[in-house]
Order: C-alpha cells, then structure tokens, then sequence
C-alpha cells in the first residue's frame, strides 16, 4: 500500500484561508446590518463602496 | 453563495483538491500534460484580465521565453483572446476566454473566488512535488492517494484519467522521488 509522504495538509490549508476570509466577511456585513443598517447606507456595503464616504445608492 | 457553501460542507478538502485540479485540465484542453506553470500563468491572466505578457513575467518571476511559450500554448488551445492594447501598440492585453473560463470560474468556487489562494495551491504542489516539470496530472495523482490516506497503485491508477502508460510512468517517478512512499 501507498501513501503521499507527509506535508500535503500544509497545501490543503489553502482552503481553509479561503473559508476563513468567507467568515470575516459575513460578520462584517452582519455588524453593518445591526449597526448601521439604514437603507441609504446598506448598498454601500453590497456594492463594496468605503463605510465612511458619504456615497449614497442615487444614481 | 449556497452552492459554495454546500460544496464546503459536504466535500473534504482532499475532495476539493481532486475537483479544483479536474477544473484546471478541463480549462487547460482536457490536456493532464499540462504543467502546474501553465495552470499558474492561466490563474494569472483570469485574476488580471486585460493582462500583458511583461506583466505575467513579473508577477510571476518566469522569463520572456517560457512565458511567450505558455502564450501561444493557450491561444491555440483556444483558452485566451489577445487583443490591441490601447495604450501600447506593440503591446497585445490578454484575457481569458470561452470553455477556459467557465472551467476556471468552477474552479476558483473552492477558493470563494480569491485567485491569491489558487496560486497557493499551485505553488504548494509545485514545491511539494519535487518535480523538474510538475503536471496536472502528477497533481492528481497525489490528491487522489492522499484522500484515499493509503492505496495500492493499481487502485489510484484507476481514477486517473489519460494513457495508461503515461500514467503509470508519472506515478513510478513520483515514488522514484519519494512524493509517494510505502504505508
């Protein structure tokens, strides 16, 4: 029987950081949600603008 | 964003790899030949869409020769478009096209679409796989057995699509160089 020789978990862990990123990112809009969630404010977050500019959805 | 999700839930990363790797010969001409390079220089040119030939270079550190090698790789196999750069006539911007890009697109689902983590993955077979010319189907070779934690040869060999020979060559090189070594 054969197996891979140690150290292929340590590739493996790119996967992992992208599900860590995921994570953060769905806590950060949660936290907008609850903080600031108003309707003028909660497209710049979906559309990725900065939290402090004072950009609204007109358009 | 629930099909990304469910792929997470429901597949090992031993899994991921397999299906991550399968998506790159398919974007790369079904070709399993092709080298974990090729794969990098295809990732690249998906990240930078409109990219240039001396910007892949750079990024990636590889030299005119190999990457202008790769370019013309990919135009045959239909994988990118070239077009006029506009802001220098001598220059052609390159992006990713047609079957290449929904494959790749399939692919980058494992990685939420961050391509930074694609090119760890790459880069970490590459390293990990001691090879002077490292392919695809090395690549999955190895995510096959290390899902597996042990087999015998015949059994990952089975999973493992292309000519028999070719296949039973790669796999006798990667235990030559103890990337696979007896359980």
């Amino acid at each position: 029987m054969d197996k891979v020789k140690d150290g292929y978990n340590e590739i493996l862990a790119a996967f992992d950081l992208g599900a860590d990123s995921l994570f953060i990112n769905t806590i950060d809009l949660t936290a907008h949600f609850e903080t600031k969630g108003t309707p003028s404010t909660l497209p710049k977050v979906l559309f990725g603008a900065s939290s402090d500019s004072n950009q609204t959805l007109e358009m | 964003m629930v099909t990304t999700l469910a792929k997470r839930a429901m597949t090992t990363k031993g899994q991921k790899a397999t299906m991550v790797i399968d998506h790159l010969i398919g974007a790369l001409g079904s070709d399993s030949s092709s080298s974990l390079r090729r794969a990098m220089i295809l990732t690249d040119i998906a990240q930078y869409s409109g990219t240039t030939q001396v910007a892949i270079m750079k990024r990636l550190n590889l030299d005119k020769s190999t990457v202008k090698r790769e370019i013309d790789w990919l135009f045959d196999y239909g994988c990118i478009r070239l077009s006029e750069s506009a802001a220098d006539k001598r220059a052609k911007t390159i992006e990713i096209y047609g079957y290449s890009k929904e494959k790749m697109k399939a692919a980058m689902a494992y990685f939420d679409g961050q391509y930074e983590y694609m090119k760890m993955f790459l880069d970490g077979n590459i390293n990990f796989l001691r090879q002077e010319k490292p392919t695809l189907r090395d690549a999955k070779i190895v995510a096959t057995l290390h899902e597996r934690g042990d087999a015998a040869k015949a059994e990952i060999l089975s999973e493992i699509d292309g000519a028999a020979s070719t296949n039973h060559r790669s796999y006798n090189k990667l235990v030559d160089d103890g990337v696979i070594v007896d359980g």
